[in-house]
């Protein structure tokens, strides 16, 4: 029995890792991915808070000498996946060791085996999990982190207090600090735990203070390579960096990381909505059918390890409620951003503690059926080959395998750019992988790159027009800062259409230009000559629709950005006067960016010439119905 | 309790090394079918399409790959041909960016970089030029300018990135020694020092590491 688990074990491992490995985005996923595969490649710094941890790993498998720098970066993931599931394998282990200790259970007995292997395929094809190891992100490392302080917290409840525990713990908490800084939710079930041995505790919490400090340290990452004007997302021309600014994430001010925890719990209204939320998300991933076994998991675990079951569920509670009431309280009918961006990605460890229960509950459930012996032996196993089903489900659903999306949009904007022009873009999508083509990819690299970081500003972010002693021979208006006279010399792109608010609307208005828009100064007239020699239809060779046609996967932020391809058809179209006219087609809508909505109006006049680009406006539409991601209620 | 037994054990590193391999196995496998794939589609495609997919074949490398190699050099000829400036800048864009795109601790297919940089800079500066009223002296700065654009390096140093990111495994793994071994009951004052200095060690090289990379 022991052999034949183990080769199961292994046969399922392999199985993940297969399944992981030919899911992965082939070179640029979507959303923040791409800013943090340009910032590991230059040891830079992410978006706040900086992320040095990931840059760094990110570097270090650069050097692999497989696929592109983006595919490796996106290796990550799987591998600290692959790595909390197999935490997870112990942590269930520990989980029934207890009752193994208690004599409860025979050592070696089927139920050490199979449990754990149950855990690890409901955790590994879940949708979230399963998403999140595919996208090139750094959750799954923050999950591994988090399991890992799991793991050392049962081993002290498990063998008793031991002072190298506390400072281990400590210090990884300290080291989390350089990712995602949900892991320091572990400090309280810690404390939790310490408690239980109050004394030796005390006297080990001097040095492990130290420790943490130490761990801590890994954010000098961003103070040194901010000091080497190294690329930092966040950067803006003209202001100065603070160190403690982006590890505090000031940046996103309502998002700033103490205003939030502040505000949160100043009222507790949306407590509901956010509880609401959640558990929607736990439908989404595992099916309400297994609260049941989470409730009788919970239960299982609270009458025979009262002090596992306050450390695991106050773990619980932290990933799932409590970070809910901080980050998922909103409305989610219709909202794939705080469905995928929220959702979809800070609830990783919740899921992991709820598997946890849900096996307890199964378990539970199991030795209640004790006298059916074949029962007994079939329940858990037929919940184990259930679960395989989901595995071709995941792949067929949302694997990123084929999807090429983001990175020929931003190959194509660039591509449709004339010789030393400025772009200018906004947004995680349009930005991130333009950085990645212009820096890393060095594509275009005549194109000045400026981003804002928000819609209405003019605060540029000028990591795509270095080093300044080369560029600013070619762009000296970029680094005066005069858009005008860009505007005026007809060099300035940009992916904002302008609305109402934007400064510049009142002095310039835009003319759709393929994947961009083109500005032309009110005063001036319409610069004539210029349009003309913006052959908008030439440039529809160097777009790839087929990529929005074929990528397989259900992720809204490819959707979002497969749209604006289809819309680009719509600006070609629009652009030709057919001989003979066979009617008029009328788009007059919002383009969303968030709160902000900014006008998108053209009017097509068909005919033969064109019929064919608004046939592909249309089929690339369909294929990106937002409708068809997952998550979407 | 925890220093009774060695902390990382003897079949972890066998599991890590098989592991090790079999990842890597499997990247050869991964990319040697991505490299067919991409290049049949390069049979069905004509025009820019072409390079579009010989550049996902260059994209999916691995080492001493005869499908790059052939990428390579059919791209060279295909960016060759075009006649239309635009097209023939796409195409050598195209092919510098894709074999950037796979440098590692070195860059394949350096020479062809090198080789397509003057072309680059040429094109980039005729384009350019066609909208200054095609002044001599202005395309010879303009291709200057590029030219030294395409020469510039910008990543950070492989030899200093390397000690950075070893450095800090360093001062990780010193760190964990430290608490495993330094900490244990009674305090073993001889990993403590051990630990200790390795900590220190790793942790100036990483700082180093980092300014200078």
């Amino acid at each position: 029995m022991r052999i034949q688990a183990e080769l199961f074990a292994i046969i399922l491992f392999s199985s993940l890792i297969i399944i992981y490995l030919f899911s992965l985005n082939p070179i640029l996923p979507s959303g923040d991915a791409g800013g943090l595969i340009t910032a590991s490649y230059f040891l830079g710094i992410a978006h706040s808070p900086g992320y040095p941890l990931y840059s760094e790993l990110g570097k270090l498998i650069t050097f692999l000498p497989f696929s592109n720098i983006g595919f490796r970066i996106s290796l990550l993931p799987p591998l600290f996946s692959i790595l909390s599931l197999l935490m997870l394998y112990h942590i269930i282990k520990e989980l029934f060791s207890f009752n193994e200790r208690e004599g409860l259970i025979k050592k070696e007995s089927f139920y050490l085996k199979i449990f754990p292997l149950m855990g690890i395929l409901f955790l590994g094809v879940s949708y979230s999990f399963y998403f999140q190891t595919i996208i090139g992100k750094f959750y799954p490392l923050n999950l591994f982190l988090v399991t890992l302080l799991t793991f050392l917290g049962m081993k002290v409840l498990k063998e008793g207090f031991d002072r190298r525990y506390a400072y281990l713990c400590a210090f990884l908490l300290g080291i989390s600090t350089g990712l995602h800084h949900t892991a320091l939710f572990m400090t309280l079930p810690l404390a939790i735990v310490a408690l239980f041995y109050f004394k030796p505790f005390l006297r080990a919490l001097p040095l492990s203070l130290i420790f943490f400090l130490i761990g801590f340290s890994i954010n000098l990452h961003i103070y040194l390579r901010n000091l080497k004007d190294a690329f930092a997302v966040v950067r803006k021309e003209g202001f100065a960096l603070n160190f403690m600014d982006i590890i505090l994430r000031k940046f996103y001010r309502e998002g700033e990381s103490l205003r939030v925890l502040t505000s949160a719990f100043s009222t507790m209204e949306d407590l509901l909505s956010a509880s609401k939320n959640f558990l929607y998300m736990i439908d989404a991933n595992f099916g309400y059918i297994t609260l049941l076994f989470f409730i009788l998991g919970a239960f299982h675990i609270l009458r025979t390890k009262g002090k596992l079951f306050l450390f695991l569920f106050s773990a619980f509670l932290m990933f799932s409620f409590v970070l809910s009431k901080l980050t998922f309280s909103g409305s989610i009918e219709g909202n794939e951003g705080m469905l995928y961006i929220v959702g979809n990605q800070y609830f990783l460890p919740a899921f992991c503690f709820y598997v946890i229960f849900f096996v307890a509950g199964i378990y539970f459930l199991t030795e209640k059926i004790k006298k059916f012996k074949l029962l007994h032996r079939v329940i858990p196993l037929l919940f184990v080959f259930l679960t395989l089903i989901f595995i071709p489900m995941r792949y067929t659903q949302t694997s990123q395998a084929n999807n090429w999306s983001l990175y020929y949009y931003s190959k194509d904007l660039l591509s449709t750019m004339p010789i030393s022009a400025v772009l200018n873009t906004y947004g995680d999508n349009k930005s991130f992988d333009t950085w990645y083509l212009k820096l890393v990819g060095r594509y275009r690299d005549d194109v000045c790159h400026t981003v804002v970081f928000r819609y209405e500003s003019l605060d540029w972010n000028l990591e795509g027009c270095k080093p300044q002693k080369l560029y600013e021979a070619l762009f000296p208006e970029v680094y005066k800062r005069d858009i005008i006279a860009l505007i005026k010399e007809g060099r300035y792109f940009s992916t904002i259409g302008l609305n109402e608010i934007h400064p510049l609307h009142e002095v310039a208005h835009t003319k759709p230009y393929v994947l961009s828009y083109f500005y032309i100064l009110k005063e001036s007239g319409l610069q004539k000559e210029k349009i003309n020699s913006l052959e908008v239809v030439s440039l529809e060779k160097f777009l790839t629709p087929s990529y929005c046609l074929t990528h397989g996967t259900d992720d809204p932020l490819t959707f979002a950005q497969c749209r604006f391809v289809a819309l680009a058809y719509l600006n070609i179209a629009s652009s030709i006067i057919p001989k003979k006219p066979e009617g008029v087609f009328r788009l007059d809508t919002t383009i969303r960016y968030g709160s902000i909505q900014e006008p998108y109006r053209v009017n097509v006049i068909i005919g033969k010439e064109n019929e064919k680009y608004l046939e592909l406006y249309e089929r690339i539409i369909n294929y990106n119905d937002r409708r068809k991601a997952f998550l979407l209620p | 309790m925890i220093g009774e037994k060695p902390f990382f054990y003897r079949k972890y590193v066998i599991f890590s090394i098989f592991f090790i391999i079999f990842i890597l196995l499997l990247l050869f496998v991964r990319n040697f079918y991505y490299q067919v794939l991409h290049e049949k589609e390069v049979k069905k495609s004509v025009g820019l399409e072409k390079v579009k997919a010989y550049e996902r074949v260059i994209l999916n490398h691995f080492p001493l790959s005869p499908y790059t190699e052939r990428a390579v050099k059919e791209l060279l000829s295909i960016c060759e041909g075009f006649l239309e400036e635009k097209e023939k800048n796409y195409c050598y864009e195209t092919l510098r960016s894709s074999l950037i795109q796979i440098r590692s601790f070195y860059q394949p297919y350096e020479e062809v970089i090198d080789e397509l940089k003057p072309k680059i800079a040429d094109l980039r500066a005729t384009l350019k030029n066609k909208g200054e009223q095609g002044k001599k002296e202005e395309y010879e700065r303009i291709f200057q300018a590029q030219l030294e654009i395409l020469n510039y390096h910008h990543a950070p140093s492989c030899f200093w990135s390397i000690v950075t990111v070893f450095s800090l495994l360093g001062w990780i793994t010193s760190l964990i020694i430290v608490i495993f071994k330094g900490f244990a009951k009674p305090l073993n004052k001889r990993w403590l020092a051990f630990g200790g200095v390795s900590y220190l060690f790793f942790f100036c090289l990483w700082l180093l590491g980092l300014l200078l990379a």
